[in-house]
């Protein structure tokens, strides 16, 4: 078991009426990724900006390797923050941007050129010291910003939506490498995103937030397939939601739901109470029409839109008096269905959301 | 349109300097370098621009460092203070002077019963500072709202400390656009004719030198002479702002909004930077308060009683508010479709000349007014084109003078109207000339009221140009504020100082009505 290494129990601020964080308790272990997640205005990067010490919270304690950093003035906190718009100093080539920090902490001349080259080879700059920001690319001034970051050995690194100004194949390239150089260097990160797929991809732990508070915490896989709520499984990811009543309990639960039964193996569910099930759209199986309709879960449909997206092909599907979204991976050449189709639906793959 | 437009610049624009440059002769110069008077106010005019220059920026930095970066109370009073210099008369400052501080002066005199000489150049640069600080506050101002918060962010982030984000952020990117800044403040005081008129005493200055010697001597060579002296470093300037400062600019705006505040200083400096703000909005004020005070007694320094006698001679018995307003007005008017015109046909349209363009439009920012009106009168006192004596020219030279701020404004409105909105009414069916006057027009109509007012406030102050092309009958406010002055009628000036400060102020407000914020003339 890993020690915690960022603690931050009943943060608070509030601008004027706006209450941005309300109340976040959150522990993030040593060397440990974790991501806030959450859609634009829930408090991820105000709960960032106030690890950082730009902001000063009106309740709770933040603490860093078990010393209470509240009071400490940003220039002492030592939590490099990688900023949005990466914030390189124009007027100051790519060496004395990384250079800056330990400058700052009054690093002898010789020491600093070692650890920015090293530095700078480490995040592939080598040979671009002499540069200034302004000629270099998005993805370029992308690794200059963590390279200011990391050099200084920051207790804890923030990152604050850094992928946001790059394209969207870039975008991909530059995480795998965060999470790379993350991992090789055993940093404590806290990274925010609106992207789910982006913190999916990149984390130890995703803690989702919503409206000031963060509704779950968790790993990718448990936060994808596990939601606690219709929120999360609706942010994170693509779901669909059926509303249904318990008619059977035990070691065979079944939910009636409209018109049918679902068929769900062993669950903790109770006989008439009432549910919300989540479905994955790439749980969902397509069949051709004309399937048989013996076997468990299976549904008749219609295709009332497709479109295919490559590497696979969504489908809108009328079923149950609802609408479904059902994925359908490695899709067959030039074929898309259409018209009526045949649903099977593995009891297994069904998440109950809640139970009244 | 471009065509009207280009001739009308040569004619008014190019021409005068033209002729400025080529009346003297060779002889003209030589005395020039001879005289000792000559030699004696170029180097008088040069010490005024550095001095005022370098006190205008201290106070213009501290001004805007406290209102852009402090958390201090009364920021909306002391705008408004700033503000006021702006939109009057910058020899109301000379005059509130004199009030305060010379031989009746209300503080030298009145309070303390000292016999104070304010005329000379102790005097003038304390009025120079306090005309043109509010400029260096603008610029400044601008500079620092550009340099975004998450730079000093950054840095505090990586264990700058608070002065260290200030010496190694602030600073070094700042420095081009406060030295540009310095550059603009000193071109006005270097051109400033009305202060030195009232303030100088026998420190002549070069603007002053060249108004004595056409109105005493009648040696328009010579004033001319003067004039391009004057003309060497505030082209130079001008020259520099624009290719040198410029491009050495940092843009550091990211184009993101990051929702973030910039670094705001701390406790101790926060109460220094109020008490300087205050210091100087106290002084500012108390030139406008003795302005209006000066306006409503009987005599200054002598009886204090209330009155409003003052105001009959200025309103009812003269023609020179009424003149101001009805010449400031026109000029106004010319400016803002001027400006208008050119600015869309730089920004939108492609044709040979289009820098040449652009530059003549804004040349007359580095013509001194002194320059402006002499050469007027050197363009225009012949056929074919006779204008001298007629109002015509006064409006001219007033709107010519206006006519770079009337087209940055439009520039500006412009580049905020993205070019594929024009596409889409030409790919809709719409000719060039409709496309400008349904969809551009209409975008552009804050601009155009801010021209408009821009140019009416400032052509209502101007004196240096006008004052050479004044004829009986077309006497306007400001020369006949200064005339009233100088021969100490004090009641008479203030009261035509208050009045024209008040006729801008009304102008101001109008402006406010129909366009609310829309358009910021003086960007406080």
């Amino acid at each position: 078991m890993t020690s915690i290494h960022v603690e931050l129990s009943g943060l608070k601020k509030r601008f004027g009426d706006v209450t941005a964080v309300g109340g976040v308790d959150l522990a993030v272990p040593e060397g440990s990724f974790v991501t806030l997640l959450g859609p634009s205005g829930c408090g991820k990067t105000t709960t960032l900006r106030l690890i950082a010490g730009f902001y000063d919270p009106d309740e709770g304690e933040m603490r860093i390797g078990g010393r209470r950093i509240n009071d400490l003035p940003p220039d002492q906190r030592n939590t490099a923050m990688v900023f949005q718009d990466f914030a390189l100093f124009p007027h100051m080539t790519v060496f004395e941007n990384i250079a800056y920090g330990l400058r700052m902490r009054g690093q002898p001349n010789a020491e600093i050129s070692r650890r920015v080259e090293e530095t700078a080879r480490l995040l592939g700059l080598a040979g671009m010291e002499r540069k200034w920001p302004l000629q270099l690319s998005g993805g370029q001034q992308q690794r200059v910003a963590l390279a200011r970051a990391l050099i200084v050995e920051p207790e804890v690194l923030l990152l604050d939506e850094p992928l946001s100004n790059l394209d969207a194949k870039l975008r991909i390239r530059v995480r795998t490498e965060i999470r790379q150089i993350q991992q090789q260097l055993g940093k404590t990160t806290i990274y925010v995103t609106h992207d789910q797929e982006e913190a999916l991809s990149i984390s130890d732990t995703i803690a989702v937030m919503a409206a000031g508070r963060i509704v779950q915490v968790g790993t990718p896989y448990e936060v994808y397939y596990t939601p606690a709520s219709r929120f999360v499984a609706d942010f994170v990811g693509i779901a669909n939601f059926v509303e249904g009543r318990v008619v059977r309990d035990g070691g065979a639960a079944g939910v009636e739901a409209g018109g049918a039964v679902l068929e769900m193996g062993t669950r903790d569910l109770r006989a008439g109470s009432a549910v919300l099930l989540a479905i994955r759209p790439e749980a969902v199986r397509l069949l051709e029409p004309g399937v048989s309709l013996e076997g468990k879960n299976v549904l008749r449909g219609v295709v009332t839109a497709s479109s295919f997206m490559g590497s696979l092909a969504r489908y809108w599907i009328e079923a149950m008096g609802t609408e479904w979204v059902v994925d359908v991976h490695m899709p067959v050449p030039r074929k898309l269905l259409a018209g009526e189709v045949v649903l099977q639906i593995p009891g297994e793959r069904i998440h109950v959301l809640e139970q009244r | 349109m471009l065509v009207a437009v280009a001739a009308l610049l040569v004619l008014f624009v190019l021409l005068p300097v033209i002729r400025v440059l080529s009346v003297p002769s060779a002889e003209h110069w030589l005395a020039y370098f001879q005289r000792e008077a000559f030699v004696r106010a170029t180097r008088n005019s040069l010490l005024m621009a550095v001095l005022s220059t370098s006190s205008a920026m201290a106070v213009g930095f501290l001004y805007a460092y406290a209102i852009v970066r402090a958390d201090i109370p009364a920021k909306g009073l002391f705008r408004t203070v700033a503000l006021l210099p702006l939109v009057s008369p910058p020899f109301v400052t000379g005059l509130a002077t004199i009030l305060l501080f010379g031989r009746r002066g209300l503080i030298t005199h009145g309070l303390l019963g000292l016999t104070y000489n304010p005329y000379g150049w102790h005097g003038l640069w304390f009025a120079q500072t306090l005309s043109f600080f509010p400029i260096a506050y603008l610029g400044v101002a601008g500079v620092l709202r550009a340099i975004s918060p998450s730079l000093e962010l950054a840095a505090h982030n990586l264990g700058a400390r608070r002065f260290a984000v200030f010496r190694t952020i602030a600073v070094p990117l700042a420095t081009p656009g406060l030295a540009s800044a310095a550059l603009l403040v000193s071109i006005f005081i270097l051109a400033d004719f009305g202060n030195p008129m009232l303030l100088g005493g026998d420190f002549y200055v070069l603007a002053t030198e060249a108004y004595l010697q056409v109105i005493g001597r009648y040696n328009m060579e010579m004033a001319a002479v003067l004039c391009t002296v004057l003309l060497v470093p505030a082209l130079g300037f001008f020259l520099a702002q624009r290719y040198w400062v410029g491009a050495r600019a940092y843009t550091t705006v990211t184009g993101r909004p990051t929702g973030l505040t910039p670094l705001r200083v701390s406790g101790p400096v926060r109460w220094i930077l109020f008490a300087a703000c205050l210091l100087v909005a106290m002084i500012v004020l108390s030139v406008y308060l003795v302005i209006a005070a000066g306006a409503f007694v009987q005599v200054w320094g002598v009886d204090w009683t209330f009155t409003l006698k003052n105001f009959q001679y200025t309103l009812f018995r003269q023609r020179d508010l009424y003149n101001s307003v009805r010449f400031g007005a026109m000029a106004g008017a010319i400016t803002a479709v001027a400006a208008t015109v050119t600015a869309y046909l730089t920004q939108r349209k492609s044709f040979p000349g289009r820098g040449a363009l652009d530059f003549l439009t804004l040349l007359p920012v580095a013509l001194p007014g002194t320059l402006v009106g002499i050469g007027f009168v050197l363009a225009f006192n012949q056929p074919p084109i006779e204008l001298v004596g007629t109002a015509t020219i006064i409006v001219a030279a007033m709107a010519v003078r206006t006519l770079p701020v009337g087209y940055r404004l439009s520039v500006a409105s412009l580049h905020q109207i993205d070019t594929s909105i024009e596409w889409a009414s030409r790919n809709l069916g719409a000719s060039s000339l409709k496309t400008f006057a349904r969809i551009m027009l209409p975008l552009l109509r804050y601009a155009f009221a801010g021209s408009f007012i821009y140019s009416f406030v400032k052509s209502i102050n101007t004196l240096s140009a006008v004052v050479f092309l004044m004829t009986p009958g077309k006497v306007v406010a400001s020369a006949s504020i200064l005339g009233l002055a100088d021969h100490g009628y004090w009641s008479q000036a203030t009261a035509l100082a208050f009045s024209l400060i008040a006729v801008a102020l009304l102008a101001l407000g109008a402006l406010r009505l129909v366009a609310g914020r829309r358009v910021q003339l003086f960007d406080l």
